[in-house]
């Protein structure tokens, strides 16, 4: 996937400004920002939430057809459905056929399996995200964009969420970008970073070259030293 | 034959522009947006409305026939002394709840702008109880003599419809006004829909 010349405005107010990245197959990206340099803006502009003014998005292989999936912000979930209702309504909805068993395999792969007649309403922050995520998968995505994840997540929560995600990168192929202002925890599982500020991509680096850079400090004020420059 | 007490219509509001509003509000929307098709998507909640109406004006008719045999009262179709047929009385009904599915849409159509029940059911209920006559005498200076701006509105012909059996051409302004609002509000909220961010 190529983003050119990606431009989104809000009124006179650019918050997007020419962003221009390549996103390769299989890969994990960690988007990095403080909050308010648009990378929630980037992402639903990605997923075709929101209109950018002018640039493209160019997808491989089979194009529009690229399919993607999405957890922006707070997951959006009926609280009076279980989750296997919730799953089954947006495959129905985008759709796409998926059995029965299916989405009972779907669930176990994201640690749900044995509370999928739940309502989730009485989740917890982790079990929503977690479920966000397996919505997320519905359609068998190509690439996935996470807002955030692990936003309000305890820390055992936060390694869950980790875990997950590495999961889904290795068994199913599906290329990631996660969106975050915790470099930290990013670079426990990324493969490459965005940097962000302004709007703008200002720096882009691989997990190498950033563990090698951030060696004599740690990496939150490596972090604040890119941001800062 | 009763007059229209509001009730049925004060039901459709409430239940619609919750039920329209719920994917956006609670941002399930976010889940399906892209791959959906959008069209449907409208189409399937005009339907969903059009099947509560039914049930919901059934479910008026048993409770007023109920309220007939209980109280020997004028809830409902008596032969004896009203001056139409069975079948007239089946065509209003059915009008009524064309009448009503257009107002769905209508609805349908503030919430796919609004994206918030309050929103929707502040405008609805402010119109029904106190705006809709200030804006048939505002528009009815630019009507021509004798004809009544409240008689292209829905609320003007769900009150007619109550009132009296009417005339054939009665219910043709009716039907014209079920097809137009219809087809208008569908069409308005995909492009509404299709345009917006979430």
């Amino acid at each position: 996937m190529k983003i050119i010349n990606l431009t989104k405005r809000f009124g006179v107010k650019k918050v997007l400004s020419d962003i221009n990245i390549t996103i390769q197959k299989g890969k994990i990206y960690g988007l990095v920002g403080n909050n308010g340099v648009g990378k929630t803006t980037l992402l639903r502009c990605i997923c075709g939430l929101l209109k950018f003014n002018s640039g493209e998005i160019i997808f491989d292989g089979d194009g529009e057809k690229t399919r993607i999936g999405a957890l922006i912000e707070t997951p959006g979930l009926f609280k009076d459905m279980t989750a296997f209702d919730n799953l089954m309504l947006k495959a129905k909805s985008i759709g796409y056929e998926h059995s029965k068993q299916e989405i009972l395999e779907l669930l176990s792969f994201v640690g749900l399996g044995d509370i999928d007649k739940k309502k989730v309403g009485k989740f917890s922050m982790g079990m929503k995200q977690r479920l966000g995520i397996a919505m997320a998968l519905i359609g068998n995505p190509e690439v996935i964009l996470l807002d955030e994840p692990t936003n309000s997540l305890d820390p055992q929560g936060i390694m869950e969420i980790r875990n997950l995600i590495l999961k889904v990168n290795a068994e199913r192929g599906v290329t990631i970008i996660v969106s975050s202002h915790a470099l930290d925890e990013l670079s426990k599982y990324a493969t490459d970073f965005l940097f962000m500020k302004k709007g703008k991509i200002i720096k882009e680096m691989k997990v190498e070259e950033l563990l090698s850079q951030s060696t004599n400090s740690s990496i939150d004020e490596y972090y604040l030293s890119i941001i800062n420059e | 034959m009763s007059r229209s007490d509001g009730i049925a219509e004060l039901c459709v509001i409430i239940f619609v522009s919750y039920f329209a509003t719920k994917d956006y509000s609670g941002g399930y929307i976010k889940n399906i947006y892209k791959s959906m098709n959008k069209f449907n998507y409208i189409f399937s909640k005009y339907i969903y409305s059009f099947l509560f109406v039914v049930v919901l004006v059934v479910v008026k008719m048993a409770f007023a026939l109920i309220l007939h045999l209980l109280f020997a009262n004028e809830y409902i179709y008596n032969p004896l002394k009203d001056s139409f047929t069975i079948g007239e009385y089946i065509v209003n009904r059915l009008i009524y709840i064309g009448l009503l599915t257009a107002l769905s849409s209508l609805i349908i159509f503030l919430s796919t702008i609004a994206k918030k029940s309050s929103i929707v059911l502040i405008f609805f209920l402010a119109y029904l109880m106190f705006l809709s006559s200030a804006f048939y005498s505002v528009m009815n200076i630019f009507m021509k003599t004798g004809v009544e701006f409240a008689n292209y509105t829905v609320f003007g012909n769900i009150q007619r419809i109550y009132n009296t059996m009417g005339s054939v051409a009665d219910i043709k302004k009716a039907v014209i006004c079920i097809v137009s609002y219809s087809i208008v509000s569908i069409i308005g909220s995909w492009v509404v829909l299709k345009k917006k961010s979430y």
